[in-house]
């Protein structure tokens, strides 16, 4: 499961970053393994999503967001 | 006061400690307020040899050289920017002197982000202190940190500081003057008024040190990002701003700019009396003094970009405003990045290029920077202003509620949106193919912006102006105007109809006649390349009438007005620009493909525009 499947309020682990471009640019946003996400809210269609990654937002494209995988809380 | 020279690096400092220590971290932690914090005015600005990464060093007040690194998220060497940091950090970046010591600046906030990088530091080998910047901002966003703690995790001596208000400075100095011995675990506490609050565990896995608490997202930030987010107000409330920025700057500091130049026109003139020989005081008057004053006046247009920026970006809704603007930039190839930019780019393109370096894709930096000139800048508004005046009547529209006037005013700057989007959507499926583009932005937490920072900002980037790109306008400015004055008869300059520029603008009139534009319009087209707004001027000179308006109505007529106006929103027709381009992109093709592609789309769009306008009888 990647960070764009999630719905509104749901939470969920990141598992990993896929290499690639976006790639370093998402760990310094706080995107690690490890790291607690949540999604605040999407806009435009889900093009556009605000995270809440270890309390902090962050606002990424959804196409971008495809690269990081997650484990989201209820399957803990 | 010596601002521009930095004394050589070899001059002895204080006993036994460091000569030369990088400063190094991420961006967007306070590297550059310490920077500026440590070294005061006395700094250098330069590029690395063969690269557009910034280079900057100072002099401490104790002494030091201090050198600015990029700012890094990993030792990585995968970008530019990383590559050069790396080889300071080892010593083998070439022209750089080897470093002694390391200050490693990370923030306080979000320390769990940083470990993975202080580790890569730290690996280097060199004596690094460790400083946790924005301390005074954790404590009171009720995190916690204890650095003894993180100093035993680290194996490294770490301190808190905040850069902004400088506390925990004298650690710093003492670091710096060796009072540390390297690789020791010598912890520097400062008194942050947090440590009764006590609290010894955290759960952050990346720290392990159990003292660490990672700080709340401040209220007032998440209610107002409700709104500022929220799909229909956001982009009111983002418009409302702009909207704002721009009568700052059209009502203030435009003028201002106008008669800050004419100001200084009046004082050379008076100057100029005091010189006997007529050449002599026609090149110190006309060709210096007025060359430098027309700069000049670019200024306080400048100064008025950088401080709406910098507020806008120190307070924390630049993010927001990327984010809003990165739907619409999203289907021309671009992301909400180049928005700050492009919007800067209707004051001035100058500054808006200098703005692009916030931009982290080279492939999105280049689009923006190869686009912003179509943007409308402040200098295309007399000419328009001019143009508009003499050949559009005022015929109200809309029972009243618009002129034509206004209309074609608009007309004109939609034109030069539109080009840009065109030429970015072009460019995404030409020259600048590849992935699409990637869009992630941190959105920080708000609060007030600092005096200190929007200040050394502004100070900052009107320097860099003024020294790099001044000086070529200059260069080119007095070019120009020899153009225009030679051949001297008797001793005497002769006027522009009579001079080597005439005889070009006599050259290029075959080109222009498709346009429905003569010989007079074509010498103002060239003289515009020093500065846009003096077209009016120019004109004004050739007619022997400051009503120039009225005398190019006889000549060219509506049709001719029209292609002359558009022709004019799309030419890349400013040496400025030109001249930042060169210094941003660090190559002298981009500014020549850029000439090259304007110009023709300018040429193509006018002959169009003039043809379709003698068709319809206008």
């Amino acid at each position: 499961m990647h960070l764009a499947e999630l719905n509104r309020g749901e939470r969920a682990t990141v598992i990993g970053v896929a290499q690639g471009e976006a790639f370093c640019h998402l760990c310094s946003l706080g995107l690690n393994s490890g790291a607690e996400v949540e999604l605040v809210r999407s806009l435009s269609r889900n093009s556009l999503l605000i995270v809440r990654v270890d309390g902090f937002d962050i606002a990424l494209r959804g196409d971008t967001a495809q690269t990081v995988k997650i484990r989201p809380e209820r399957a803990q | 006061m010596s601002t521009a020279v930095l004394p050589e690096p070899a001059v002895r400092t204080a006993a036994d400690g460091y000569r030369t220590v990088g400063l190094i971290g991420p961006p967007n932690v306070g590297k550059t307020t310490l920077f500026n914090r440590l070294t005061g005015m006395r700094q250098k600005v330069s590029n690395y040899s063969g690269v557009t990464v910034e280079h900057r060093s100072g002099r401490a007040k104790s002494g030091q050289t201090v050198i600015d690194l990029p700012g890094v998220w990993s030792l990585t060497p995968e970008s530019e920017d990383q590559k050069i940091a790396v080889g300071v950090l080892r010593g083998t970046q070439p022209g750089v002197v080897r470093l002694d010591a390391v200050l490693m600046v990370v923030d306080g906030t979000a320390l769990h982000r940083y470990m993975g990088l202080i580790a890569e530091v730290l690996a280097c080998g060199l004596p690094t202190l460790v400083l946790i910047n924005m301390a005074d901002e954790l404590v009171a966003r009720k995190g916690y940190i204890d650095p003894l703690a993180v100093a035993r995790e680290l194996g490294a001596p770490t301190a808190l500081i905040s850069a902004s208000k400088g506390t925990g400075m004298e650690a710093v100095t003492r670091f710096l003057n060796g009072e540390h011995a390297a690789a020791q675990i010598l912890p520097v506490l400062q008194a942050g008024g947090n440590a009764a609050s006590g609290c010894a565990t955290d759960c952050n896995n990346l720290t392990k040190t159990g003292a660490y608490r990672r700080p709340h997202h401040s209220r007032f930030t998440r209610e107002f990002d409700r709104w500022a987010l929220h799909p229909v107000v956001g982009p009111i409330l983002c418009l409302l701003f702009i909207v704002t920025a721009f009568q700052i700057m059209f009502r203030m500091a435009y003028p201002a700019g106008t008669a800050l130049t004419n100001g200084l026109s009046a004082i050379g003139a008076a100057i100029g009396r005091f010189i006997p020989d007529a050449v002599l005081r026609a090149i110190v008057v006309d060709g210096i003094w007025n060359g430098i004053a027309s700069i000049l006046g670019f200024l306080p247009t400048i100064l008025c970009m950088f401080l709406v920026i910098t507020i806008l970006e120190d307070s924390g809704y630049m993010a927001r405003a990327a984010v809003i603007a990165d739907r619409t930039m999203g289907r021309v190839g671009l992301n909400g990045r180049s928005f700050l930019p492009l919007l800067s780019a209707y004051a001035c393109a100058v500054p808006a290029i200098m703005a692009t370096r916030a931009i982290p894709s080279k492939r999105d930096r280049l689009a923006t920077i190869l686009i912003a000139p179509f943007m409308t800048c402040s200098a295309r508004l007399p000419v328009y202003a001019l143009l508009i005046a003499a050949f559009i009547p005022a015929r109200p529209l809309l029972g009243g509620a618009l002129g034509l006037q206004a209309v074609t005013m608009m007309a004109l700057y939609a034109v030069g949106l539109l080009a840009a989007l065109f030429t970015a959507k072009l460019m995404n499926s030409t020259v600048l193919k590849g992935n699409a583009s990637l869009f992630a932005i941190e959105l920080p937490n708000y609060r007030l912006p600092r005096l200190r920072t929007v200040a050394l900002a502004i100070y900052d980037r009107s320097k860099v102006f003024l020294k790099q790109v001044g000086t070529v306008i200059l260069v080119l400015n007095l070019a120009i105007w020899f153009l225009s004055h030679m051949p001297f008869h008797n001793g005497t300059p002769s006027d522009v109809a009579g001079s080597y520029l005439a005889r070009i603008g006599g050259w290029i009139e075959p080109a222009l006649k498709p346009l429905g534009l003569n010989r007079t319009v074509g010498i103002a087209l060239l003289t515009a390349f020093v500065a846009r707004e003096s077209v009016v001027s120019t004109l004004a000179t050739l007619y022997g009438s400051v009503n120039a308006g009225a005398a190019l109505r006889a000549e060219i007529g509506l049709a001719g007005a029209l292609a002359l106006l558009i022709f004019f929103a799309l030419a890349m027709q400013c040496t400025a620009t030109l001249a930042v381009v060169r210094r941003e992109t660090n190559s002298i093709k981009w500014p020549i493909i850029q000439l090259a592609y304007m110009t023709t789309l300018a040429y193509t769009a006018s002959f169009i525009t003039y043809r379709i306008a003698i068709a319809l009888h206008i």
